[in-house]
């Protein structure tokens, strides 16, 4: 334990779907949850908004493609609740975009617990669901072709 | 414990001070006669494939076997040490990040955001009543514009008649002949001057045109204000001033929690300090064990200088079990430090979690309703901001459409006085006319009627100008109030009421997000210290450790002593048990000092009984052969 900034919230093994890229890409969205933190700490939430909505919205691009292509490469059951959740997180994501846009930046709090609830609710749960039903049918398949495309020198 | 009756020395065994060697043969052969007589014995000896061992071989294991378990409780003691002083950092972080805190919400930051918040509702109230004038402004506005186009448009009629009264006045003066010569040029100039009437009418009306548009633009949004949020600002500013209101009962709950936070941490220090005691008092426990293992070795050296021979087995015997006996303290002093270790850990777990309850007790919220109540406050600022910027539009919209009416009207006062000027024409004209067609007597009775329409029309323009005066003067005076000093409807800019609005509700955000997030800092972190000393105290397993590894090193000491014991008589060992009673009874330092010191042949037959009551003094010297800390027993 450290006595230095501590992150309000960590990724742990527990959680891993066993796909590096995916782990990676859940990483960073606690990374990113923690650097929101840190930054209303100091009372500067404002001025990282406009990068910080930038990621989500990139990572709900990029990484939700990977989450969907995985799925649908192990022919994941829970492939159909899946998607509708990226849905719903996409568009909610999109109007924090929007009113970001429109001029408004108090909303660092409400972006705050909706990354929290994303991270319990979605990451934690459903996506962790995801790693437990590739570890039960052996080995994590290739990793998805976008996420090969995006990172051409990743080691194998 | 023994299977039977300890073996006693059969006839010609080693007497008392015969060289050790020997006694350890003497001995060896007695227990080889005791096996041979006990059945079951031997079997047990039979199920130990190892050799017998020498004593001084039993000893060696024995030191070592001491000095392992001090070197791994050792460890543990460290580790706990180590864990220790990042706890205490957390805990004063934890501490201070609670009064970083209380200061947020009771201190110069909630007060500040209070009063801001105060006087912004003051001057929403107030912004809002000037918004209600300016909307009553611009309805006069739109009013007086309607006005002037109307009145713009009866010039047209003006126009006409005069064209007529031009047409009219050049066929009567073609009736007339020569006699009507001088009208000839009436009829021009009737004509002219209408044509130029006519041109300024039109161009006034362009103008009057341009009035109206930026009027219902500014009209148009200052009515959208009032429908959209900015027109809820004072009730959202009244809710949020409500919720500050929740906000200055936590400044009373940061007050009584400030002072229970004092006491709490005041408890986990006491806590600390005596997990502290405990860890040193381990270190005396190592340090007896250390100096136990020193007798041994002491023990085993001087009976291999000696050449096998001893002082005296009692002796030997009486050291054997008196280290026993301080191994035996030693491992109810070690199991009493681990206990209060763990009891102390225990008691900084709970201060910890009753600490980290105080941050909740801060709020006076549970989780979900203390994100509400963040949520709602930021949610009041965003509305506030949201507003303000409505209002802000506004005033820019009506700042533009003051300068472009001002401007336009302008350029209407301007054709205005051009018409007036017209009219004056028309009048000299009509009265010349009349003059004339006077001057001409019946003939031109015709001609002093039109001079006369002329005359009324051009009285008809100039009231129908005179109003369009009085309208601008009124818009030019709505225009004044509506951007001027003479009372602004809304107020930017740098130490205007928007600015000072704007500032208070982004420094209130300001102060709720950071509170929000050290409320969050201060739960993650006292979760994490929980986990971190139950993880301490869970691994700190080293008490059952040290028990199980003192006993074995009991046993083995005993299992010599009683090898021992078993050379003497039973009158012998009986005086030698009460003697070893009487000893212990009356222990202290100096009495163990003279057994070494027996032992070691410097003085001679110190029997235990003798041993003083008291400790005498030891020389420093001799202290620093014991161990350091040694005066401490």
């Amino acid at each position: 334990m450290s006595a230095g900034p501590v992150k309000i919230i960590e990724w742990t093994p527990e959680i891993a779907v066993h796909v590096p890229e995916i782990d990676r890409e859940h990483r960073g969205m606690f990374d990113l949850l923690n650097r929101l933190h840190q930054a209303m700490l100091a009372g500067k939430g404002k001025n990282i908004l406009k990068p910080l909505l930038g990621e989500v919205t990139q990572y709900t691009l990029v990484h939700f493609a990977h989450e969907e292509e995985l799925m649908a490469a192990v022919s994941y059951p829970g492939l159909r609740e899946q998607v509708e959740q990226h849905q719903a997180l996409r568009r909610r994501t999109r109007v924090f975009a929007e009113r970001y846009q429109r001029g408004e930046v108090t909303m660092t709090i409400e972006l705050t617990l909706f990354l929290a609830e994303w991270l319990k609710d979605h990451i934690m749960t459903v996506d962790r669901r995801l790693g437990e039903f590739i570890n039960a049918n052996g080995s994590a398949p290739a990793p998805p072709v976008s996420a090969k495309k995006r990172h051409p020198h990743r080691p194998r | 414990m023994p299977l039977a009756d300890p073996p006693r020395a059969p006839a010609g065994a080693a007497p008392l001070g015969t060289p050790l060697s020997a006694w350890l043969r003497a001995a060896r052969n007695a227990s080889v006669t005791w096996l041979r007589a006990n059945p079951m014995a031997r079997r047990k000896m039979a199920a130990s494939d190892s050799p017998p061992k020498t004593w001084t071989a039993t000893l060696e294991e024995a030191i070592a076997h001491l000095d392992s378990l001090n070197h791994s409780t050792e460890r543990d003691f460290l580790k706990i040490g180590e864990n220790l002083s990042e706890f205490i950092r957390t805990v004063d972080l934890i501490s201070s990040e609670l009064s970083a805190l209380a200061d947020l919400i009771s201190g110069e930051h909630g007060s500040r955001a209070s009063e801001a918040l105060t006087s912004a509702l003051e001057r929403s109230r107030e912004m809002r009543a000037r918004a209600e004038d300016g909307v009553g402004l611009l309805g006069g506005m739109r009013q007086q514009a309607g006005k002037l186009k109307e009145t713009l448009s009866g010039f047209k009629d003006t126009v006409s008649t005069f064209h007529i009264i031009g047409v009219l006045t050049r066929i009567e003066t073609a009736h007339l002949g020569n006699a009507g010569a001088d009208f000839g040029n009436l009829a021009g100039d009737v004509k002219a001057l209408a044509g130029n009437i006519q041109a300024k009418i039109e161009g006034a009306l362009d103008k009057a045109a341009q009035l109206t548009a930026p009027i219902e633009s500014v009209l148009r949004r200052v009515s959208a204000l009032e429908e959209g949020e900015a027109q809820d600002l004072p009730r959202v500013i009244a809710g949020v001033l409500a919720s500050l209101k929740s906000f200055r009962d936590m400044q009373d709950r940061t007050r009584d929690a400030s002072v229970r936070l004092g006491a709490r941490y005041g408890a986990i220090s006491q806590a600390f300090n005596n997990l502290i005691v405990s860890i040193q008092f381990h270190d005396i426990t190592r340090q007896q064990v250390e100096h136990v293992i020193q007798a041994l070795r002491k023990l085993c050296s001087e009976s291999a200088g000696a050449g096998g021979r001893r002082h005296g087995d009692r002796d030997t015997g009486a050291v054997l079990a008196l280290q026993s006996m301080q191994l035996a303290d030693a491992a109810a002093k070690f199991a009493a430090s681990v206990a209060s270790v763990g009891h102390n850990l225990d008691q900084i777990a709970a201060h910890i979690q009753e600490m980290a309850g105080e941050s909740r007790t801060l709020s006076g919220l549970s989780e979900d309703a203390k994100n509400s109540f963040f949520l709602e406050m930021e949610r009041g600022c965003s509305t506030i901001l949201a507003g303000l910027g409505e209002c802000n539009d506004a005033e820019i919209a009506a700042e533009a459409a003051s300068g472009g009416l001002a401007e336009t009207m302008g350029q209407m006062q301007g054709s205005l006085e051009e018409i007036r000027t017209i009219e004056i024409q028309m009048q000299w004209m009509a009265l010349n006319a009349s003059v004339r067609a006077d001057h001409i007597g019946a003939p031109g009775d015709a001609l002093a009627v039109l001079a006369a329409s002329m005359q009324t029309l051009a009285l008809e323009s100039g009231q129908r100008s005179q109003s369009l005066v009085e309208a601008l003067g009124s818009m030019r005076e709505a225009t004044t109030r509506l951007s001027g000093s003479g009372g602004p409807a809304l107020v930017s800019g740098p130490g205007g009421g928007l600015e000072e609005m704007r500032t208070a509700a982004t420094d209130l955000h300001t102060s709720s997000e950071r509170s929000f997030a050290r409320m969050a800092e201060i739960a993650a972190r006292t979760a994490r210290l929980r986990e971190d000393i139950s993880a301490a105290r869970d691994s700190f397993s080293v008490g059952a450790l040290f028990a199980e590894g003192i006993g074995r090193a009991r046993g083995m000491l005993q299992e010599v002593g009683e090898g021992n014991r078993s050379g003497l008589s039973r009158d012998g060992a009986d005086g030698w048990q009460r003697g070893l009673a009487d000893f212990t009874k009356h222990y202290t330092m100096q009495a163990e000092r003279d057994v070494h010191q027996g032992i070691t042949g410097v003085v001679a037959g110190v029997a235990p009984a003798a041993a003083p009551a008291e400790p005498p003094e030891v020389p420093s010297g001799e202290a620093g052969e014991m161990g350091e800390n040694v005066e401490f027993f």
